[in-house]
């Protein structure tokens, strides 16, 4: 068995103990597993949101973005520091209203401030198809890193298990009190492990930090800049920015929803706000080493490879072993999160049992259930929900104006069926374009999907309005809590 | 962000926006150039568009804090 191999599965086991230590007993009710009964402060809450901006893709994909895409990728940076600016003041307002009416997912939010069970099990629907692909990429991600770096399937493959089984049993243990207590480990290890390799592999590899960029400039100076003509031009950049920024600004990822509403207040939202900019920086650090990657892998096949390919070369075996730790833990720290999400949704809001315990037991199931249909997806036929996939940031998007519509005016402007219109229309504009070549000169699909569905959703409502010029009114949710 | 006083965050916070998805748009900074060992146009991206953020949201705090002073606030140390 290698060193890094060994390192592997002793920082699997080192991040699983640390989900189990999360709690000291088991929880018992889904409030108390999901949202961790509403008591977190800065420290937690920080390590929770940055623990989500740091996934597998950050790890390999970032690198990986610079070799396919070269400057264009810079767009992955900024989106999120851009959402937070909006969030800064509508997470609060989410975290009041979840609080004082029990809402556990964003699929009660949306149900309870519509007083629509259908825009409810809708929204439940598609968080739980578009986050599973997201989380089956996260299962094979972790099984390519440790593959990548020792060079052996098997070992990718038996990691893959090892992990994910571990996943499962801490998650059902501690719940999101797990995320919290692995995002402190995952997140001290990624600086310390972004910071050594964005030094280890410019200055073994390519004679230092800026030597990188005037190389560069020799060599393929289009690089080090976005194109005004191409697949990935200003228009791919800019659409791609904004409709990613959107996507966190109305937080439409499920799997967000419940680090937000587990803060003990609304200041610490915000604090936590104001400071995650700050780390969400360190992302320019893999966009260096994509950099390095360009000029020393000639003919890379594998962009996603770039990271460890670069780290296999510049650093010695036991340090390879503890950026591979790094990754895995971006692997399985988010994946818990995803899994949080999935379950919590498909109980409260799709198979809606009526007791508490009854709830809490679909929950607890469809965790298990979820995870070993991903496992298997994974080590059978990983491309399998790679379609699926392709639709996940700009599907789960075209949520956004539903949420706008209940938390930018002082009183609900929509009702359910535009906002279901809307979304509808949103899906399809978003399937039609991913799936059948049409020429959108670059613009995010998301985008124009995002496009029509606003018309979609103000058009619908203005008929509504003339048919029944109510107001919207809000309705709790009825389901157990 | 609505009401009265909500046009200096929208002309504050819109510095950001205007800077992060216009200046992709101009050949002096999105080209082939170095700023300090660096492409100008990483230099535009992450500043604006990531580290100037924190101060951003450090102003808006002091502003809300004045403006719309929370009454419901339960303290920030974690439980």
């Amino acid at each position: 068995m290698s060193t890094v191999l060994v390192i592997a599965i002793i920082g699997i086991v080192v991040i699983a103990a640390l989900g189990f230590w999360g709690r000291r007993r088991p929880a018992t009710n889904l409030a108390e597993w999901t949202v961790a009964g509403r008591r977190f402060g800065v420290t937690t809450m920080w390590l929770l949101q940055a623990g989500e901006v740091f996934t597998t893709f950050t790890f390999l994909g970032t690198a990986g973005l610079v070799a396919s895409t070269g400057a264009a990728s810079f767009y992955s940076m900024p989106y999120v520091p851009l959402g937070y600016v909006v969030l800064y003041f509508i997470a609060p307002l989410i975290w009041r209203r979840a609080r004082a009416r029990g809402y556990l997912t964003q699929a009660d939010f949306l149900e309870g401030s519509y007083g629509s069970r259908t825009l409810g099990v809708v929204v439940a629907l598609l968080g739980v198809v578009f986050l599973l692909p997201y989380l089956q990429l996260q299962i094979t991600g972790l099984g390519k890193i440790v593959q990548l770096a020792t060079g052996d399937e098997t070992s990718g493959n038996a990691s893959m298990v090892i992990a994910f089984v571990l996943v499962v049993a801490f998650v059902l243990w501690s719940g999101l009190h797990g995320v919290a207590t692995t995002s402190y480990f995952k997140d001290a290890l990624m600086l310390i492990v972004l910071v050594v390799t964005s030094l280890a592999i410019p200055i073994g590899l390519a004679g230092g930090f800026t030597q990188v960029f005037h190389r560069v400039a020799e060599v393929m100076p289009r690089s080090l800049y976005v194109q005004t003509t191409g697949a990935n031009d200003i228009l791919w950049y800019v659409s791609n920015m904004a409709i990613s920024a959107i996507g966190v600004a109305f937080a439409t990822l499920p799997h967000s929803w419940p680090a937000m509403m587990s803060a003990r207040s609304a200041k610490v939202l915000r604090k936590n706000y104001i400071w995650l900019p700050i780390y969400n920086t360190f992302v320019v650090l893999p966009l260096v080493v994509g950099y390095v990657g360009l000029l020393v892998l000639k003919d890379n096949g594998d962009p996603d490879a770039t990271m460890l390919a670069l780290a296999s070369k510049a650093l010695p075996p036991w340090l390879l072993g503890i950026v591979v730790v790094a990754g895995i833990a971006t692997a399985m720290v988010p994946s818990a999160g995803l899994l949080i999400a999935i379950s919590s949704l498909m109980a409260r809001n799709l198979v809606r049992a009526r007791s508490a315990r009854a709830q809490f037991g679909v929950n607890q199931a469809t965790v298990v259930v979820a995870t070993f249909a991903a496992l298997i997806l994974g080590l059978v036929k990983p491309d399998a929900l790679a379609n699926l996939l392709l639709l996940t940031f700009s599907g789960l998007d075209q949520l956004a104006p539903a949420i706008a519509g209940v938390l930018l005016f002082r009183r609900n402007v929509l009702r359910a069926p535009a906002a279901l219109a809307g979304i509808a229309v949103g899906e399809v504009v978003v399937i039609v374009l991913t799936f059948v070549p049409v020429n959108v000169a670059n613009i995010s699909v998301g985008l124009i999907g995002l496009a029509v569905n606003l018309v979609v959703t103000v058009a619908v409502e203005a008929v509504h309005r003339r048919i029944a010029p109510l107001p919207p009114v809000e309705v709790p949710v009825t389901t157990a809590s | 962000m609505t009401g009265r006083r909500a046009w200096k965050y929208w002309a504050l916070g819109g510095v950001t926006f205007f800077l992060s998805f216009v200046v992709v748009w101009l050949p002096q900074i999105n080209g082939p150039h170095l700023w300090l060992g660096l492409p100008s146009i990483l230099w535009w991206t992450c500043v604006p568009g990531s580290l100037l953020i924190t101060p951003l949201l450090w102003i808006f705090d002091r502003w809300q804090e004045k403006d719309n002073p929370d009454p419901d606030e339960e303290g920030e140390a974690d439980a």
